[in-house]
């Protein structure tokens, strides 16, 4: 098998049994998940195959344990990896008389889930009979912190995961869960997440919702991080006339930029977010510690104490409203910032977090190509052909929806690793704007590379 | 293929019995006689079919499902083995169970009766077990690189060959470990002896195959690259000439003769439909081969360009095997009919 090949026409599904594969690290909540569909789905034939022996025990009759069997082919081609285990079990499964109406797959914590997307593709019998419905991670939103930047399969499970469970969302604050979210779609945009308790969800938000199906509905964030917003933290405060105070406790750096502006009540942070930014782009005034300022148009350079934290005073301009956005440059949460007003501590209405799209070699992160116009088919075609081949080792994940110039048809695509699955959409109608979607996740990927490549491809 | 219309026939002809067991059937025997065919079902029980006069038996077989099976050599009793983690040792004539033994944890996937009689081999994950026939365990090796995919004895019950993750290993009764390690970089899947003993194949989830002429084997190495998709059909003629292997659409026939395959060019039959099975006679010159779309395909390799016979079923063909005198051939599939036909004359 060569690289870049095309996945084949896959036979209709209607008759194929839907698989959800669960991954996620050791305690996340697997087991939970599991046992909590098979109640949930009680009276339904659902198969689970799974790798790991935890201490809680899955309740069902129809529980086929394996090893993982990674079984890697002698030319190396990474995208040939498949998972010897699955053809196995899947194949004898599939000799059941009365056959399933759904297949859970539970992986173990540190397995990598290329090989088990892959075997869906690359093997015929597992591609006839099965169709891989979705790739499920759960999180532990407590502990994840532990493995998420240096765990290259913790990183690999949330790279390819189609809907992720911030699972155990009770142990842990809602800013910590902001900043999880906000740092797990800096790394898959793609990704649905859903927070839960006890892995507990609505069923019909993970089984049945055709993540690998190419005429199902393509949903994009790709504009998330394309842009370098000057802070990282926006929260909506209602305070009344008078002065309130700002408390920051040592943080990472000795300064920082805030501004404090007024808005409406029924602002969303999304059109909040616009002021922010060119707030931030005009002069700051700069305060010491212990100093007082008046809430303004611009930003303030607050600049700490030699011991790293600071008091400040701002007054507040009743006479324009009673909501104001607190806009900061790096997290609240980093400085333990408290605002108060006569001593009792606030709270935010609103708040939410935009990270820095930093990148960092060797971490995993999404590309995100959001481009009107048009595009040489060609010229595409082997653009992209040749970034999967040269690229597609780092590349776990692509999806875009392309317009191709001289042709009235939505040209739509996936691809896990160098697998990749082109067909036909619907027409583009008339008055609709002709506009590209792409995403790619994966590791060191270079935006202003794959930005620059596809643009050469438009007309 | 315009003239192969008036080839495709109703088996009408050649039909002898049919039967609707209903289920998928994960495996079918001959007894060595060729009176009797075993089918065993993926749900559990095993039939027992009588080709003479239709007549037919039922064994209980395994909780959870049946995987395999295999006959004595004497064709009175039966081996079959389990999802529930058994095999069981049936009498044929009174339908009841001699013996059980306890296989493995889980699903015990492969067993074989040995040909001279004296033992049953049957794997289960990793593990290859052999057996006496009193159910003494005499042997066990638990280090296979993987789940084992295929075994086979060799004629004389001597020696028995597994096939995994990467190589094929044969093992000498009363050894626990293997005497001969044939090391292929590759998931082997598919695993076939030639008669005389002298040439172990197997077949590979990539789309290769390899090849060792025993004992030499640091100089008969074979390795074939190219097929259309993994490997997972490996039969010899009656002579141990020639095998026929597919992967994909394509019946690829080796010529084994003398030194081997290594710089003869291979017969390729050539069809566009997909193959699942694929049986050479015994004792006789055709080649059977089933397909996806339920097609079963009668070759001659003296006229390699196209088939000498196709007939029809409603679903994909599971299961094709001639009786020991290639007088018969048993048809399995998918939808759950068993077929026994006579030899088509072509």
């Amino acid at each position: 098998m060569s690289t870049g090949q095309q996945m084949d026409t896959v036979p209709p599904s209607d008759y194929r049994v839907p698989v959800t594969v669960v991954t996620g690290f050791l305690g996340s909540g697997k087991t939970t998940l599991l046992n909590y569909i098979l109640t949930k789905e009680h009276g339904k034939r659902i198969a689970v195959i799974e790798n790991e022996f935890g201490e809680i025990g899955i309740d069902n009759e129809l529980v086929v344990g394996a090893d993982e069997e990674i079984f890697e082919m002698s030319n190396g081609c990474i995208c040939c990896t498949v998972r010897g285990d699955l053809i196995r079990v899947l194949g004898n499964l599939m000799k059941r008389k009365d056959k399933f109406d759904y297949i859970l797959i539970e992986t173990t914590g540190l397995a990598d889930p290329s090989p088990v997307a892959q075997t869906f593709f690359v093997d015929d019998d597992t591609k006839d009979s099965f169709d891989l419905d979705a790739i499920v991670t759960v999180v532990d939103a407590k502990h994840v912190w532990q493995h998420i930047d240096d765990s290259s399969e913790c990183q690999e499970q949330i790279a390819f995961a189609d809907i992720i469970l911030l699972n155990k969302t009770d142990l842990v604050t809602a800013t910590e869960l902001d900043k999880l979210e906000q740092k797990i779609y800096s790394m898959n945009s793609m990704v649905k997440i859903y927070r839960t308790q006890n892995s507990q969800i609505e069923l019909d938000k993970i089984l049945n919702v055709k993540s690998f199906d190419l005429k199902g509905k393509l949903e994009f964030k790709p504009d998330f991080l394309k842009e370098d917003l000057p802070f990282e933290w926006i929260g909506t405060y209602s305070l009344t006339n008078g002065t309130f105070e700002i408390n920051f406790d040592p943080g990472p750096d000795p300064s920082i930029n805030m501004a404090v502006i007024p808005v409406n009540e029924s602002d969303d942070l999304e059109s909040i977010k616009d002021i922010g930014v060119n707030t931030f782009s005009k002069a700051i005034g700069t305060y010491l510690n212990g100093d007082e300022f008046t809430q303004s148009e611009n930003p303030v350079l607050l600049k700490f104490a030699t011991d790293g934290g600071g008091k400040y005073k701002c007054k507040i301009d009743a006479s324009r409203s009673q909501t104001y956005a607190v806009f900061t440059e790096h997290l609240p949460l980093e400085y333990n910032m408290t605002i108060s007003s006569d001593g009792n501590k606030l709270e935010p209405i609103q708040s939410k977090i935009y990270p820095h799209s930093h990148t960092h070699d060797n971490t995993v992160s999404s590309i995100g190509i959001d481009i009107p116009g048009s595009v040489d088919y060609n010229k595409f075609n082997e653009w992209l052909g040749d970034l999967l081949r040269t690229k597609g080792t780092d590349i776990f994940r692509s999806k875009g929806i392309i317009s191709i110039k001289d042709r009235n048809d939505r040209i739509i695509f996936q691809g896990v690793h160098m697998l990749l699955d082109v067909t036909s959409d619907r027409l583009w109608e008339q008055n609709e704007k002709r506009i590209n979607n792409l995403v790619f996740i994966g590791r060191n990927l270079n935006r202003e590379e794959i930005t620059k490549g596809f643009s050469s491809c438009l007309t | 293929m315009s003239d192969l219309k008036d080839r495709e026939k109703k088996s009408n002809s050649i039909e002898r019995w049919v039967f609707d067991v209903s289920d998928f059937v994960s495996h079918v025997a001959w007894s060595y006689d060729g009176l009797f065919v075993a089918v065993s079902l993926a749900s559990g029980p095993i039939r027992i079919f009588n080709r003479k006069d239709g007549s037919q038996k039922t064994l209980e077989g395994h909780k959870f499902g049946t995987m395999e099976i295999s006959w004595s050599p004497d064709n009175s009793k039966l081996v079959s083995a389990g999802q529930d983690g058994q095999l069981k040792i049936w009498n044929i004539k009174t339908q009841k169970i001699l013996k059980t033994l306890q296989g493995g944890v889980q699903w015990v996937e492969h067993v074989s009766w040995s040909p001279n009689d004296d033992f049953i081999a049957s794997t289960a994950g990793k593990i290859l077990r052999i057996w006496d026939l009193e159910g003494n365990l005499i042997q066990e090796y638990k280090d296979h690189p993987s789940t084992i995919t295929a075994i086979q004895w060799n004629s004389s019950g001597t020696e028995i060959a597994t096939t995994s993750y990467g190589k094929i290993l044969i093992f000498r009764v009363g050894v626990n470990d293997p005497q001969t390690v044939l090391p292929y970089p590759s998931s082997l899947i598919s695993l076939s002896w030639n008669l005389d003993g002298k040439w172990i194949v197997a077949g590979t989830q990539e789309g290769s195959m390899c090849g060792w002429k025993l004992p030499h084997v640091e100089k008969s190495h074979i390795d074939i690259q190219g097929y259309e998709t993994k490997v997972t059909q490996l039969s010899w003629s009656k002579n141990g000439k020639n095998l026929a292997t597919a992967g994909g659409s394509w019946i690829v026939v080796w010529d084994f003769s003398g030194k081997g395959p290594k710089e003869k060019e291979p017969e390729i039959l050539k069809d566009d439909r997909r193959i699942t099975q694929l049986s050479y006679q015994n004792q006789g010159e055709l080649l059977a081969s089933g397909t996806k779309d339920g097609s079963i395909l009668f070759w001659r390799l003296a006229v390699p360009e196209k088939p000498r016979l196709v007939f029809e079923v409603d679903s994909a063909i599971s299961h094709l095997r001639w009786s020991k005198d290639g007088a018969f051939l048993v048809v399995c599939s998918e939808d759950g009919m068993v077929r026994i036909w006579n030899s088509p004359r072509v």
